[in-house]
């Protein structure tokens, strides 16, 4: 043991050298890593930071160039060309649209969830899993293709049984279908993994209180799982209000609103920071910036919203029953 | 051994709640219980005591075949209740359940309200009325001495109840249902000595109107509050009889070998 | 069990599988469109061809008209029309704009065409012309037994029969040929993807394989820890479209400081780089969770420093997780549109350059949806190579994954 110790103690400076690389490598490495780590969460602070600063420039400019912040926040019509930026009616298209397709798709996800979880059983509820887990990887502009081929021709067909003439199926109806399918994997995901969490003394009980493995389904599990559910949703409204190429291929651009005809075209916040985007420049340019301030603001306050919901639900204890 | 015919007629008795013949149960290839049979007598507390992986709880989840959730578990012989093989191809296991209780180890309340909880079984069957479920609520919660404790908050959250709270609301949860049987496994485990008295106190005040089968670990809780006792060794049933004579007399070694503690 | 509650329990059951089927129609639904629309177009042609249709105009100095009889292949067709004394053969199609061209449909190794140079003026000229499959002849000068020129084609209303057999019987050199590469390939965006995912991987794996170390290693639980921790969550709820913003304002000043301006690939991975660090982190600090403690603490207590048991023993281990991580994010920059139509612009490019604009695959499809008269063949023809990556990608996750599980249970 004394040998040993004074090997390690010696004094012998290669020795001691090479320890003092290692230590200078070691901390060298430690703040590497933090820095790295405090670099990836500074990201999202200079997203808003830097987007911000860029999207207040309309309305702070000269008197010539300058927008009408009020304008900017209620209006109804978007003239790029007379310089008319009023983004009101987008807003609430942008909601109408997203909130709906949400809701469209929320049930479909549960009951999806329900049939992978506790009805199908091995292989099926495996191909199941893959049918969700595919449809989540298909990128937006994939969607976005055969939205513009499919589900506008099924909206223009619709309409015509009814004798309304849509821009070739251009309307919010479109949107809202593409963004309810475009949500559904998300939801679903989250929902399947809130109901494999939902422990299984719950089941037992239920079962053995006399209910069916169906009534346990929909009475306990579900409720029991709700918080991933509204976690999925709120990831699926987010997926709903950012979503830009699929949408702006479809939503047809409507330069007025707000329009509550399902079959009108719309404009939702993404397709106007994307429509024209290459042949444009100066203002109309930079207003799309204040456009994305505006998307950011949505985002965040529905997160807020839901997350108040869930607050109160769970304060409940028990809304649902 | 007692023949089908008599053994059917025997249960057919009032004083027999599950008559059990010849009940094999294997998971996979392995067998957990052997060739158990014997009356389960009712309006008493019928303790099933025994070490670990006896086969006690195994057989307390055949009463309302709980057994049928495990995928690879199989169960041969018969179990009458009422002159009717459980286990038959005309029984209803839902319908099962609801005449045959059961309360856990971990007390379970679903994530809902106490007055939903209580309900819930009672909703499940259709029954709407709010009158009945209100009646159906106080009274069982009653019946499971929680109501002066909670009569004031019915509508909070039942997971906020304290454990033995809890548990009581899932024995008053079972007796909604008016069930003739209570099953209970090892439904003390999980709490303190406190309101481990409680629930005991409860069990024998509910003799009176169900039968109840209690697993139990501990020799002492089942010669305080059962009238019989069944032991379980490796999956037989070694010896079944009042509780008084297992505990003071007992005619099998190994019985005697587990009481006095040799083994466990 | 009342029958109320036995036909209540069948309507719930079908409505769960109601919901599943239609999920499951529309990916069928999505499939069907994609690849009847697009299979048909995918060949090597619009694969690995130009998108932009170029003309050539070709010279020939010094013309053996060889002696050479060329045999064209058995395969021919009975519309194509065979040159055995040039070697190749035309047909006559419609074009994507209804005109009639004469497309070649195949080329001997040894036909005197393909010694042309390029005379049109411009950085290539004298260069070696092409003359191959699948490009179109307009134009074919020649000179006869006389020393006449003799200009013969699809220029002056001629059918090939009519037009080949006279090249055939009067040609005495060749001196001229205009002809055309058609466009509507991919072959510059796919280029432009891969320096995309290069690029992007480079900027954006370090940081995220040292955050996630962070997170894993050496961060305390304390306020600044939940602060990195739900900064990142945030940064994954950000739209890709906020990305593309977020390029502009923040990156593009930066990258100007080294001289670069305007759209460009470098812009692009440097926004798809912050875009992916959520993904990546996440990904790389449940698999570096997923590597026992009783490894580190072995390490460890052999007196190796931190860093050296994060370098040589944790990441080894966790590598089939890391490696998982990078197919997800090489995945993700193949699907993105939003993040790079901003800073990469929406110019499809045939020669894409790291410095300037290029569109992506994914970018490329939202180009040719645009405008009055959507490419939808084109769009589809790019969405399956798209798809096939990324399901590609992602079969590979899943795979490498219960690779691994099994592993780990062994």
């Amino acid at each position: 043991m004394e040998t040993a110790k004074d090997f390690f103690t010696s004094s012998d400076v290669k020795f001691a050298a090479i320890r003092k690389r290692r230590r200078r490598t070691d901390v060298l490495f430690k703040s590497l890593f933090r820095i790295a780590g405090i670099v990836a969460a500074m990201m999202v602070i200079l997203i808003i930071i830097f987007v911000t600063s860029r999207g207040v420039r309309p309305f702070l400019g000269s008197a010539e160039e300058r927008v009408d912040l009020k304008v900017f926040l209620t209006g109804s019509r978007w003239r790029a060309d007379q310089g008319i930026y009023g983004l009101g009616f987008v807003i609430i298209n942008t909601l109408i649209v997203s909130v709906t397709g949400g809701l469209l798709a929320l049930p479909l996800a549960i009951l999806s969830a329900v049939l992978i979880t506790r009805i199908a059983k091995g292989k099926l509820s495996v191909l199941l899993t893959t049918i969700v887990e595919t449809l989540a990887a298909i990128p937006s502009v994939v969607y976005g293709v055969f939205a513009a081929g499919k589900i506008t021709v099924l909206v223009r067909d619709l309409g015509n049984i009814f004798g309304i003439s849509t821009y070739g199926g251009n309307s919010s109806f479109a949107v809202i279908l593409l963004l309810a399918i475009m949500t559904y994997p998300t939801m679903t995901t989250l929902a399947v993994s809130g109901i494999r969490a939902v422990p299984k003394e719950l089941d037992f009980a239920s079962l053995a209180l006399g209910a069916t493995p169906t009534q346990t389904s929909f009475k306990v599990i579900v409720p029991a799982a709700r918080s991933s559910i509204a976690t999925g949703f709120t990831l699926g409204l987010g997926r709903a209000f950012g979503e830009a190429t699929a949408v702006s291929m479809i939503a047809g651009n409507a330069l007025t609103g707000p329009s509550w005809n399902p079959f009108d075209i719309t404009r939702t916040l993404t397709s106007t920071m994307l429509t024209g985007l290459h042949e444009t420049t100066g203002l109309d340019y930079e207003i799309r910036f204040s456009v994305g301030v505006v998307l950011m603001i949505v985002i965040v306050s529905m997160n807020l919203l839901v997350h108040a919901a869930k607050r109160r639900l769970e304060k409940k204890g028990s809304a649902i029953s | 051994m007692a023949s089908s015919s008599e053994s059917s007629r025997a249960s057919r008795r009032d004083n027999v709640a599950f008559a059990l013949e010849d009940v094999n149960l294997y998971y996979g290839d392995f067998q957990a219980l052997n060739d158990i049979t014997f009356d389960l007598p009712t309006h008493q507390v019928t303790a099933f005591i025994g070490p670990s992986g006896c086969g006690k709880s195994t057989l307390l989840r055949c009463f309302n075949r709980m057994n049928d959730l495990i995928d690879n578990c199989r169960v041969e012989g018969a179990i009458y209740r009422n002159g009717v093989d459980i286990y038959g191809d005309s029984v209803d296991v839902v319908d099962l359940r609801t005449h045959v209780g059961m309360v856990f180890q971990q007390p379970n309340p679903f994530p809902k309200s106490i007055y939903d909880n209580v309900a819930y079984g009672l909703v499940c069957q259709g029954v709407r009325s709010k009158k009945v479920l209100d009646e159906a609520v106080e009274s069982s919660l009653k019946k499971a001495a929680l109501w002066d404790e909670v009569k004031d908050h019915l509508r909070r959250d039942a997971t906020q109840l304290s454990g033995g709270q809890q548990q009581r609301l899932c024995i008053a949860r079972a007796i909604a249902l008016q069930p003739d049987v209570i099953l209970m496994d090892e439904p003390t485990s999980a709490l303190d000595p406190i309101a481990t008295a409680r629930i005991e106190d409860l069990i024998t005040q509910l003799k009176e109107e169900y039968t109840i089968v209690i697993v139990t670990h501990s020799m002492s809780q089942a010669a305080r509050i059962s009238d019989k006792t069944a032991f379980f060794l490796l999956g037989d049933l070694i010896e079944f009889g009042p509780t008084d004579d297992i505990f003071q007399n007992p005619r099998d070694k190994r019985t005697e070998d587990y009481i006095t503690g040799k083994f466990g | 069990m009342t029958r109320i509650r036995k036909i209540k329990d069948t309507v719930m059951q079908s409505l769960t599988w109601l919901a599943s089927g239609i999920s499951a129609w529309v990916l069928v639904a999505i499939l069907v469109f994609i690849f009847s629309n697009g299979w048909k177009l995918l060949d090597r042609t619009v694969l690995l061809g130009d998108y932009h249709a170029r003309n050539i105009v070709s010279g020939f100095d010094d013309i053996q008209t060889a002696d050479v009889v060329f045999t064209p292949p058995a395969s021919l067709g009975d519309d194509e029309v065979a040159s055995t004394r040039y070697g190749f053969a035309v047909r006559d199609e419609i074009d994507k704009e209804k005109n009639h061209v004469h497309t070649i449909t195949w080329v001997d190794d040894r036909s005197p065409l393909r010694n042309g140079t390029i005379t049109t003026a411009g950085p290539t000229q004298g260069h070696k012309a092409p003359f191959d499959a699948g490009m179109n002849i307009n134009k074919l000068v020649f000179i006869d037994a006389s020393g006449e020129e003799v200009y013969v084609g699809r220029f002056k209303q001629q059918t090939p029969q009519e037009w080949i057999p006279l090249l055939d019987s009067e040609a005495k050199q060749i001196a001229e040929f205009h002809g055309k590469v058609p466009g509507g390939g991919m072959r510059g965006s796919l280029i432009a993807t891969l320096m995309l995912i290069g690029l992007s991987l480079f900027f954006s794996v370090p940081i995220g394989i040292f955050a996630a170390i962070y997170l894993y290693a050496i961060a305390k639980q304390n306020r600044l820890t939940t602060f990195v921790r739900s900064s990142i969550e945030l940064l994954a709820g950000v739209p890709s479209i906020i990305f593309s913003m977020m390029g502009i304002t923040l990156i593009f000043p930066i990258i100007r400081l080294f001289g670069l301006s305007g759209q460009s690939i470098i812009l692009g991975s440097l926004t798809m780089a912050v875009l992916l660090l959520p993904v990546l982190i996440r990904q790389t600090e449940e698999a570096l969770r997923s590597v026992p403690p009783s490894y580190a603490q072995a390490s460890l207590a052999l007196g190796a420093t931190q860093t050296e048991t994060l370098f040589r023993v944790v990441l080894p281990a966790a590598r089939n997780g890391i490696f998982s991580a990078c197919l997800l994010a090489v995945s993700r920059i193949i699907g993105e549109s939003a993040a790079l139509i901003f800073t990469m612009g929406t110019a499809i490019q045939d020669s894409p350059a790291v410095t300037s604009g290029a569109t992506s695959l994914a970018v490329q499809i939202y180009v040719l949806m645009g405008g009055e008269n959507p490419n939808f063949e084109l769009a589809s023809a790019i969405s399956i190579v798209i798809l096939i990556l990324v399901l590609a990608l992602n079969l590979t996750v899943k795979v490498v994954s219960a690779l691994s599980d099994k592993k780990g249970k062994a």
